[in-house]
């Protein structure tokens, strides 16, 4: 009975989901939120088919259980396990797919997430050594170099990085809306969750939840970003040096996604949408955390009932034990 | 290249900043001005940048003179060039401000941003 409906469910979100998220123009007005609710779909997504394979092993309320002991000590119940050709195929194919699961996602770890992140460290190293500290700007790294770069590394001192070329282009206040931008990424934690989509893309390549919440993730911390430092500058100025820093970019070989999201990013700094409603945004934060509790819940509540009614409180041990057992 | 500690770092950044060969002897008084140091340190540090491939070395008489092995603006432009690269995984691995633009947008979106200024009687 759960796992069709768990199925329909994942099915949904890898195909459904994305369409209609991405069509999805609020998004663009409170990119914070689609972050949020991008970045809930994937991780509900993957617990879901986890959920489904531990489903095909054991039934659904010791999957329930264990991860209640997990959260207080009640113990693991033994349920009785049959081993018919059916039940042993089923264990083979839920143990199949978390063997899966677990080992693409090891893989784009190891191929996306822990390289990027060594790159980024030894960057970051070298650049201490090859920049120097910005006049006036004590928390901007200057780097001498002809193309204009703007960037921000997560290493232990977090560090604002300026080629001398995009100083050039920027006049201060520019600068200090640049500034606010790189360090908005650096406060929301904009690496972690980039990451995050990029290990699940590439662990899961050709489905589109993945694909396309990597891309709009990708594109949203930008939005985010441009939206702290225009709170603190104003759009005009952080659209301003958009233009100003692209100006001044050698032609690009290749016209990526990049190119599309600079263009939309400024026009959506110069026609701000109207802010979305609190109801919306409540609406919004209850579907993250619903899409986050839901592959929880599917186990946890049936367990929950089974153990109020199982597990009576332990004072009274003997009356514990003669209690009658109902059977589910 | 391997990465720098912090002793590397400053111990390069003085290299560069002397364009010439310098003796361990030079870059210790270098140092020394900012604070104390040992020269057994310094000659450490320069023979573990030395082993990196980061200096270069000669023989002269007892001791050695190092050299660095790039510019400053060479190293830079290497290791820029590597997160500036837009295609690969490489690229990807930082947040930029901002890449590319269509050319065409650029202007027209220039002309949108002059005219808004223009309008609100902001710039």
């Amino acid at each position: 009975m759960t796992a069709p409906l768990l199925t329909g469910y994942i099915l949904a979100m890898l195909f459904l989901a994305p369409r209609l998220l991405r069509g999805a123009g609020w998004t663009r007005r409170a990119p914070r939120l689609g972050i949020g609710l991008w970045v809930a779909a994937c991780l509900s997504t993957v617990a879901a088919v986890c959920l489904l394979g531990a489903l095909l092993v054991v039934p659904l309320l010791t999957v329930g259980h264990a991860i209640m002991s997990l959260i207080m000590a009640c113990g693991i119940s033994p349920h009785h396990v049959s081993s018919t050709a059916v039940s042993l195929a089923m264990d083979a194919a839920g143990l199949g797919v978390m063997t899966i699961v677990a080992g693409r996602i090891l893989y784009a770890t190891a191929t996306v997430a822990l390289p990027q992140r060594q790159l980024r460290r030894r960057h970051a190293a070298v650049l201490r050594a090859l920049g120097h500290r910005h006049p006036t700007r004590g928390d901007v790294l200057v780097v001498e170099h002809p193309v204009p770069a703007v960037y921000c590394l997560p290493a232990r001192r977090r560090l604002v990085v300026v080629s001398e070329s995009a100083l050039s282009l920027l006049d201060p206040p520019l600068l200090d809306a640049v500034i606010a931008h790189e360090y908005a990424h650096l406060r929301g934690h904009h690496y972690l969750i980039t990451t995050v989509t990029a290990v699940l893309a590439r662990a899961f390549p050709g489905l589109p939840l993945f694909t396309t919440a990597d891309d709009e993730v990708r594109q949203l911390v930008e939005m985010a970003a441009d939206d702290s430092a225009a709170r603190r500058s104003t759009p005009h100025t952080v659209a301003r040096a958009l233009l100003d820093l692209v100006a001044g970019q050698p032609p690009a070989p290749v016209l990526g996604m990049a190119g599309g999201s600079a263009a939309e990013r400024v026009r959506r700094l110069l026609a701000p949408g109207r802010p979305l409603s609190w109801a919306a945004r409540y609406l919004a934060a209850a579907g993250a955390a619903a899409l986050l509790l839901l592959p929880v819940a599917v186990p946890t509540v049936p367990a929950l009932v089974d153990h109020a009614t199982h597990c009576p409180p332990a004072v009274p041990a003997a009356a514990a034990d003669t209690a009658p057992h109902p059977t589910l | 290249m391997e990465l720098f500690g912090d002793l590397e770092a400053e111990v390069m950044d003085r290299m560069w900043a002397r364009v010439e060969p310098a003796t361990v002897r030079d870059i210790l008084e270098d140092l020394q001005q900012v604070r104390p140091l040992a020269y057994t340190t310094v000659m450490t540090v320069m023979d573990r940048l030395f082993q990196k491939g980061w200096l270069t070395r000669e023989r002269i008489g007892r001791g050695y003179v190092y050299a660095t092995t790039l510019s400053r603006s060479e190293y830079t432009a290497r290791q820029l060039s590597e997160v500036l690269s837009s295609t690969d995984n490489r690229g990807m691995a930082l947040l930029h401000f901002v890449r590319s633009m269509d050319p065409a947008e650029v202007e027209a979106l220039g002309d949108a941003l002059r005219w808004r200024a223009q309008e609100k009687g902001a710039d």
